[in-house]
């Protein structure tokens, strides 16, 4: 017979030991695979790519540099305590490599199903 | 990194019908955001949900995906809804998450992007 007994107590879902954030890099989509590459070589072990397009809004463009409008959007997931170190090294590029501009920022993620999954996303064995 | 990083900063994403991301740049430029971009999507709707409520959604959509500053939010997502929100040819949706940091933006910022 089923437990009806009012006020039972659900299980809470586990909590897990290292925290994950998503990344958002909006960059020149003739730097997305470097930008990918760079992720991967520090533990973002997924990103999805999209094609996004800048709204730049000038009305002289002065310089050598011109604008891009074509980006790559790029979204990975890592680990909370990755997340300072990949953003310093994002600003760093953003400011020392040839047209290598862009943003990054981090959105705390909440939630995640399966622990296989959040073992890769973590990228932790344990 | 940028000093205004720490939960300064909130993304908000708008989904609208294609060819109405401009509309949402100005809307949103006029109370103070700066740039955005707009990524082109497919949208999905319940087709039974569609004919009970007698809407029909087009979907073609553009995402358009704005940093702003947390001081400014409210106004953003109020330009979005009274400009290009459901009611209007827009149907855009306009929602806010919170960012831990972000780095490059003010720069972006300075040079006008």
């Amino acid at each position: 017979m089923a437990d009806t007994k009012k006020g039972t107590s659900k299980k809470k879902p586990p909590k897990a030991p290292h925290a994950l954030s998503v990344i958002v890099l909006v960059v020149n989509k003739r730097k997305n695979d470097f930008y990918v590459d760079l992720l991967q070589e520090n533990e973002v072990n997924i990103c999805l790519t999209t094609l996004g397009e800048g709204t730049y809004k000038g009305n002289i463009i002065t310089g050598l540099e011109n604008i891009d409008m074509e980006k790559s959007v790029i979204f990975g997931i890592v680990r909370q305590d990755r997340e300072k170190d990949i953003l310093a090294l994002l600003n760093d590029k953003f400011n020392n490599v040839r047209g290598g501009k862009g943003v990054a920022f981090s959105i705390p993620l909440s939630s995640v199903i399966g622990v296989p999954s959040y073992k890769f996303l973590a990228n932790k064995e344990k | 990194m940028d000093k205004k990083t720490d939960k300064n900063f909130e993304v908000v994403f708008c989904i609208v019908n294609a060819g109405f991301s401009e509309k949402v740049m100005e809307v949103v430029r006029s109370v103070g955001a700066t740039g955005g971009t707009v990524i082109k999507a497919t949208g999905t709707a319940n087709p039974q949900a569609e004919k009970i409520f007698g809407i029909s959604i087009s979907p073609e959509k553009e995402i358009v995906m704005i940093v702003v500053d947390k001081i400014i939010k409210d106004n953003v997502l109020k330009a979005i809804y009274e400009n290009v929100g459901l009611n209007t040819k827009g149907s855009g949706i306009a929602f806010s998450l919170p960012i831990n940091a972000v780095v490059g933006f003010e720069k972006a910022e300075k040079e006008g992007k």
